[in-house]
């Protein structure tokens, strides 16, 4: 429970902060080639927000990328003084929602970042032992099959929170909701999972692992 | 402890946001109980970190500066628009002159309107936010493209608007999208349903 998430690193540097910073003030003097620092510094956690959300990897790969260059015609609009990560989050649900938007006229709301299929590749690296890494990845599709069918909100703030490790506070900043709503959206996003992975799972494969 | 109690203590331990350790009572109650077991494990893996990583594709960075330099219209009048809006913040008169053109030009097309064509309608939008620095309307008719229709507020009176010509007997959903990242329907709009992220869209049947 208290491991080191992997996108700690990124969250918590000051120095980071200020090799960013030094970065937007570069490209945004004329110096295009210094986004290529935010690129590096950010991709990790923004194309994992969009493997998560989208449950594709292809689609996520186009979307990371879109975001990046929302950021980059974007930066005049930072203000300085601020942290950069919540920004860069928040640009990405952004896109994210415009996304799905653009295809609601062919699905209910309540149905998006629906995913016809659900198939992450991911890096085997949490469990030392490959058969514990199989079993991990086949409970986190689980997990990420149940997401795909609950609402929107539910799945960012589950995402955001659980899955991405940004704190309550942090999730409000980029959500743009209080943050008695991110914990009453997160309960409910969870139990609309348990929910969902209980109708999934056939009764007669109950006790035998617990 | 029967099924009920399970789902109540169960309910209060996923709305404690310090999930250290499961409480004992649930996992006693999940072994005997084959209805209640599913819920268990499922709560289980749902609140297990951390997470594996995802990998992040070959070369991603590279091929983000790619589409940076292959952005020739849109991207580049954006950046356009980006360093003259910083180098005005530095002072540079130039860049003030460039950016009162463009402001300028704007006005002017906005004053030459065509007729609507048969078959369309003309719909003026109206959004009054005095702090805010850009107002775009986003919905069924342009894609839901942020950057497809900006409104205008040229004698900054807060009061920002557009024109836009709709294909009659059409019901469209949309929302105002306010400097780049606040989503809000329109309150002068009669009819507003669900968006499916905990907002409302404005519905226009014309």
């Amino acid at each position: 429970m208290s491991e080191l998430h992997p996108h700690d690193e990124i969250r918590s540097s000051d120095g980071h902060e200020t090799e960013i910073l030094a970065a937007i003030h570069e490209t945004l003097g004329g110096n295009r080639n210094a986004f290529r620092v935010i690129v590096d510094r950010y991709s990790p956690v923004v194309h994992s927000l969009c493997v998560r959300m989208l449950g594709n990897r292809d689609d996520a790969r186009e979307a990371a990328q879109d975001i990046f260059i929302k950021i980059f015609t974007s930066l005049h609009k930072f203000k300085m003084g601020n942290k950069t990560l919540p920004w860069v989050y928040t640009i990405a649900i952004n896109h994210l929602r415009t996304r799905y938007k653009k295809k609601k006229n062919r699905e209910s709301a309540e149905n998006d970042y629906k995913q016809e299929q659900i198939n992450i590749e991911q890096a085997p690296a949490l469990e030392t032992d490959p058969a514990l890494q199989i079993i991990r990845n086949e409970e986190e599709q689980l997990i990420h099959a149940a997401l795909s069918r609950i609402s929107g909100k539910y799945r960012e703030v589950f995402v955001l929170r659980e899955i991405e490790n940004l704190s309550v506070k942090e999730t409000a900043v980029v959500l743009k909701i209080p943050e008695g709503t991110v914990k009453t959206n997160l309960f409910r996003a969870k139990q609309a999972i348990i929910k969902n992975i209980v109708k999934k799972v056939k009764p007669d494969a109950s006790n035998e692992s617990i | 402890m029967n099924c009920t109690e399970f789902t109540r203590v169960l309910d209060a331990w996923l709305k404690d946001g310090n999930q250290q350790n499961f409480p004992a009572v649930l996992e006693i109650h999940a072994r005997q109980c084959n209805s209640c077991s599913n819920a268990y494990k499922a709560a289980v893996l749902c609140t297990s970190r951390p997470w594996t990583p995802v990998q992040l594709p070959k070369d991603f960075t590279q091929e983000v500066m790619k589409k940076l330099t292959e952005e020739k219209t849109t991207g580049l009048l954006l950046e356009n628009i980006r360093t003259a809006v910083y180098r005005l913040r530095k002072g540079f008169i130039p860049a003030a002159i460039a950016t009162a053109s463009v402001i300028v030009v704007l006005f002017i097309a906005g004053l030459f309107k065509f007729p609507a064509e048969p078959g369309k309608i003309t719909i003026h939008l109206v959004y009054e936010a005095p702090q805010a620095h850009s107002v775009a309307v986003v919905g069924d008719w342009n894609d839901w493209d942020p950057n497809a229709h900006q409104l205008a507020d040229p004698d900054r009176d807060g009061v920002w608007e557009i024109k836009l010509e709709l294909t009659k007997n059409n019901e469209y959903r949309y929302q105002f999208y306010i400097d780049g990242d606040k989503w809000v329907p329109d309150p002068k709009s009669n009819l507003q349903v669900d968006d499916g992220f905990g907002g409302k869209n404005s519905v226009l049947g014309i």
